[in-house]
């Protein structure tokens, strides 16, 4: 155990979903189907002040995972500690304190915001929810934060409905919306995806402000490896619901452990025209969250895969300081074969 | 094969008043190339694109200037003619907003099969095949066809987006941000799927993106758009390496490196410029660090330096000196100083 | 300037919001200007509108009380006169002027269909909301309510609730009501449905919304137009249910509709011969309903996406 406080942490947290779940499916009473296990078995721990990055494959279940930490989904199993209490049993006036202190940035914010809220008012609205100061600091506060934000002139763009806003000032009204409440804990799900580089180094510094003046616990989720590898303090690798990578976020990006990383790490493009990557390329099937592979999940597609891979899951091995990865090439039984996984990577150091 | 004139689109607002979100616009695209289109947020991309195809909501209006594409002028077609002939068969778009576009009482299967039924003689057998091909392709699980869209995660809904772009063979594709919401291994995937697919049909594209690296590596021309105009363009070496204007160098400051392990990012201080009232003089020049009072009052003109390289600033002859300086953080934080008013409302300034 | 306005609104303990008010008005706002360019819906538009004016003004037009019984100059009852100067429209079978009875008649169609629809579609929308957003047995009860209510038939219905209820102009308000909610009900249910997949609604639940909150203010504002949609279709069913149940007989008999005009005249017998007693309310029947069809066509339209295209 370290010494830090814990300021969000989650054992054996999973979220299946069920086919027919949808009511769109009941309505059309279609087929049974499997469950989909979005986010299977995840443990980890946000320290208080830190920022933590989540990267992996698309599908992998990583909003799921941050739906499901601030209690939107309900979990299918596992417990969730915010602050040491147990979040997913909590009612009444213990839920409403956890929705001040814990916001959400969604990933798509062409249908996040309600297309008949004005700017002004869709920012606004936790401070209504919440009751929260006189109607002339609720505005003020509003203002504010749409200028932080880069919202510039904030009174032009409050009064504009989404539909006529592009896709990044759309981003920054979620990013507002977001901060305007003054959270403790925030899940920012690829909250930079749509601005353009020197919109983005702004809200970075906003997000780093944050963090260091007032101790802002993130949840960082992006595809960005390089954004992370900035943004975070330690990194999480996620693929097919569980956690197969997790460090410190230099270290991990430089030295990755789990070939999956490795594999990340190697195909995120770079700028200079110059370097060749050298690609990783992943081969096999299209992974599926439905019928999961016995054995090793990333074992059909993984480059350095080996019989022992398909007997049972691996666990979680320790391989560097505070870095652990899912991967039996860590075992001792194989501490003789080549185990530095870092080799391909296109850094330069 | 694509060639844009001094294109004008403006939006109407309830107020009156006319947002110049495309002001200007000159640009080519040859075939089987692809232009990465780039830009501040909000600078007019999407705009810009939706424009080409005249997919412009309905408070948006393109006022002037001509977009021909393989010798016909798509501003005078009809409505009629634009959408039997030209889109979705020869120009498509993958739009930025991926889940919206998609309609969510359908499977996503099933929207696919009827694009393609609707505009291709070929039995309900064969669509569903070649559905279920491109889903492959796109690294999607073929058996989630039947899947509605509010049951696929942003990248998965992003990749239905593209198959549905991408099921008629267009000769020019619009790719507005299609990458957005995808993991590096599958982003690879699919942009190297999507060149292989124009080489092989012979294929254009525009694609508006903000991932430096990505335009870096898959464009073989690069704009940079500031305020309604292009600012910059050239080949994409030459705006990566050796770019002229100052909006592009501070751009360059702001995007974080994989490589390097610590790393200032510097971004570029000051609010857009105004688009409903445009001011004489060049848009950036109430930003940029290297202003005179020429830049505040003529608008520059575009100007071509070497070989396929224009650029819109009074200053771009000093390429040197701009780009020493504007790689320094002081550059950019002296202009928080001398300027102001204006500036001071960057660091989340309450003044109103 | 926008927020100005929301100084201005009173009760600062009150979230503020965005009134349902303004929401209202907003809804209203883009359906006019749906209707810009379309010709039917504008002909809908202004023919309802006509019909309201009329039925505001009839006391004004109608050049006779429309229960005077004309005599003759011979001091008999004027029945069934033809058209003439001083009885436009001639007189029915108990010498009452055709033209007053059809203005006045328009006042009770247009109030029936006004009301019935507004009371239909309020019952129906809030079902709808409910039920789609709880789903689970609220969804399971409320659904069969309205299968029974689609299972209901028409004429054995409305005779045992005039029958039980009297025949008075409000209970049949009511029961015309009772009958039409259900299309909204189903209608609004499905819509609810795909809204409360949007992130939006996740994104309210995330800051701490109450249910109330997400439905009233947040779901409600976007199924709003296909409610507009339904008040139209239900202004026309209203109409016809009402003319058929005086139709009928089962009319409250103090008061003269369309219904009642066409009832007396077949009852009568004179359905054949007496075209200036039948064709007048015939024909503005069949205008009034075909209004609120035509801007139910239009507001169609903008809410069924396969149609905008
Ligand atoms: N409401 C839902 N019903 C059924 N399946 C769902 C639902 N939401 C998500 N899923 C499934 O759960 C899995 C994980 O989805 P999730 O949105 O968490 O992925 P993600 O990691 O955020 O991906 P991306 O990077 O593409 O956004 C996917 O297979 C997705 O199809
Ligand atoms: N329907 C509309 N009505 C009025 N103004 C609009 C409308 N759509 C966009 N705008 C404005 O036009 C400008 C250009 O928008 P556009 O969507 O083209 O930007 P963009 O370059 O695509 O930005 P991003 O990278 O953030 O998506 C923006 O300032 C935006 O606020
Ligand atoms: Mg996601
Ligand atoms: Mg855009």
């Amino acid at each position: 155990m370290s010494s830090h406080q814990s300021k969000m942490r989650v054992e054996n947290l999973k979220k299946h979903f069920t086919a027919n779940q949808g009511l769109l499916d009941r309505l059309l009473s279609r087929g049974d189907r499997e469950v989909v296990k979005a986010v299977d078995g995840v443990n980890f721990d946000i320290r208080e002040g830190e920022s933590f990055g989540l990267a992996g494959e698309s599908g992998c279940g990583k909003s799921t995972l941050g739906k499901t930490l601030l209690n939107l989904h309900d979990s299918t199993d596992g417990s969730i500690y915010f602050d040491d209490a147990d979040i997913t049993t909590q009612t009444g006036r213990e839920d409403i304190a956890f929705r001040t202190e814990a916001q959400l940035i969604q990933q798509d914010p062409f249908n996040s915001i309600n297309p008949r809220y004005k700017v002004f008012d869709w920012v606004k609205e936790p401070l209504d929810v919440h009751s929260l100061g006189t109607r002339d600091e609720r505005t003020d506060l509003v203002m504010e934060t749409l200028n932080e934000v880069g919202l510039r002139p904030a009174e032009a763009y409050a009064s504009e409905y989404p539909t006529e806003l592009s896709g990044g000032e759309r981003q920054r009204v979620g990013i507002a919306r977001a901060l305007v409440l003054n959270p403790s804990f925030l899940v920012a799900d690829e909250p930079v995806s749509m601005l353009d580089v020197s919109v983005r180094a702004s809200v970075l510094e906003l997000l780093n402000r944050l963090k260091e003046e007032r101790g802002l616990t993130t949840l960082f989720i992006s595809h960005d490896l390089s954004l992370l590898k900035h943004m975070c303090d330690r990194i999480a690798i996620m693929y097919l619901g569980q956690i197969v990578e997790v460090g410190p976020a230099r270290q991990l990006i430089n030295d990755p452990q789990h070939p999956y990383t490795e594999a990340l790490v190697s195909s995120t493009p770079i700028i200079d025209p110059d370097v060749e990557r050298e690609r990783i390329r992943l081969e096999g099937e299209v992974p599926d969250p439905i019928n999961l592979p016995s054995g090793c999940r990333f074992a059909p597609r993984c480059p350095k895969v080996m019989d022992e891979c398909w007997d049972e899951e691996p666990r979680m091995y320790d391989v560097a300081e505070e870095q652990e990865a899912r991967c039996i090439l860590h075992d001792e039984a194989h501490a003789d074969k080549d185990v530095s996984v870092g080799g391909a990577q296109a850094t330069s150091d | 094969m694509l060639n844009i004139e001094n294109l004008h689109a403006h939006y109407h607002t309830d107020e009156g008043t006319d947002v110049h979100a495309v002001d200007g616009v000159d640009l080519e695209v040859g075939s089987n190339e692809t232009l990465g289109l780039v830009g501040e947020s909000g600078c007019g991309k999407t705009t810009l694109a939706k424009a080409l195809i005249r997919l412009l909501p309905t408070n948006g209006e393109i006022v002037d200037g001509s977009v021909n594409f393989k010798e016909t002028d798509l501003t005078e077609l009809s409505d009629e003619e634009l959408r039997k002939q030209i889109r979705w068969t020869e120009i498509s778009m993958i739009p930025q907003n991926a889940m919206n576009s998609l309609d969510p009482v359908h499977t996503v299967g099933a929207q696919i099969v009827q694009a393609i039924r609707t505009h291709e003689d070929c039995s309900k057998e064969e669509a569903w095949n070649r559905t279920r091909e491109l889903f492959e392709e796109l690294g999607l699980d073929e058996n989630r066809v039947k899947d509605y869209p509010h049951q696929f995660s942003g990248g998965m809904a992003q990749r239905a987006a593209i198959a549905l772009a991408l099921c008629l063979e267009p000769a020019l594709i619009l790719a507005d941000e299609p990458t957005t919401a995808l993991d590096v291994v599958v982003q690879d995937q699919i942009l190297t799927m999507v060149s292989e697919l124009q080489d092989e049909i012979d294929s254009s594209m525009i694609m508006i993106t903000h991932d430096m690296s990505v335009v870096s590596e898959t464009c073989d021309k690069i704009a940079v758009m500031y305020g309604g105009n292009v600012a910059e363009y050239a080949d994409s070496e030459t705006i990566i390496k050796n770019p002229r204007h100052p909006y592009t160098l501070g751009m360059r400051n702001a995007f974080p490196d994989i490589s390097k392990d610590t790393q200032e990012l510097i971004s570029i201080p000051g609010s857009p410029p105004d688009l409903i009232e445009p001011e004489e003089g060049c848009k950036f020049a109430p930003r940029c660090p290297f202003a005179q009072d020429e830049c505040r009052e003529v608008t520059p003109e575009p100007e071509e330096f070497e070989e396929g390289h224009v650029v819109r600033c009074h200053r771009a002859d000093e390429v040197e000196y701009l780009q020493e300086e504007a790689s320094k953080r002081e550059t950019w934080a002296e202009m928080k100083d001398d300027q102001g008013d204006l500036i001071s409302a960057t660091d989340g300034g309450t003044d109103e | 300037m926008s927020f100005s306005d929301i100084l201005n609104r009173g009760g600062s303990d009150t979230p503020s919001g965005v009134g349902i008010g303004q929401r209202i008005r907003e809804a209203f706002q883009s359906t006019v200007d749906l209707f810009s360019g379309e010709r039917m819906g504008q002909f809908g538009v202004f023919l309802l509108i006509t019909f309201i004016l009329l039925a505001m003004t009839a006391p004004l037009l109608a050049p006779y009380n429309p229960d005077t019984r004309h005599e003759a100059e011979d001091g008999s009852l004027l029945r069934l006169a033809e058209p003439s100067g001083d009885h436009l429209l001639g007189t029915n079978h108990e010498g009452q002027d055709v033209l007053s009875q059809v203005l006045y008649g328009t006042q009770v169609s247009v109030f029936v269909g006004l009301f019935a629809a507004l009371i239909a579609v309020f019952i129906g929308t809030n079902v709808g909301l409910i039920t789609a957003y709880y789903g689970g047995l609220v969804d399971d009860i409320l659904m069969r309510l309205v299968d029974i209510a689609y299972g209901l038939p028409f004429l054995p219905f409305v005779i045992v609730l005039v029958f039980i209820f009297g025949a008075d102009l409000f209970n049949i308000v009511l029961v015309i009501a009772a009958l039409l909610w259900r299309d909204s009900a189903r209608v609004v249910r499905a819509e609810v449905l795909t809204q409360k997949e949007r992130d939006y609604v996740e994104s309210a639940e995330a800051i701490g919304a109450s249910d109330f909150r997400i439905l009233y203010r947040h779901i409600l504002p976007n199924v709003l137009p296909i409610a507009f949609l339904y008040i139209a279709f239900a202004i026309a069913y209203a109409v016809i249910f009402e003319a058929s149940i005086a139709f009928l007989g089962y009319g409250d008999p103090e008061l003269i509709s369309w219904g009642k005009m066409l009832y007396q005249a077949y009852t009568f017998g004179a359905i054949r011969f007496a075209w200036w007693w039948v064709i007048p309310p015939g024909i503005l029947l069949m205008f009034l309903v075909s209004s609120v069809f035509f801007i139910g066509r239009t507001l169609e339209k903008f809410t069924n996406p396969e149609l905008r295209h």
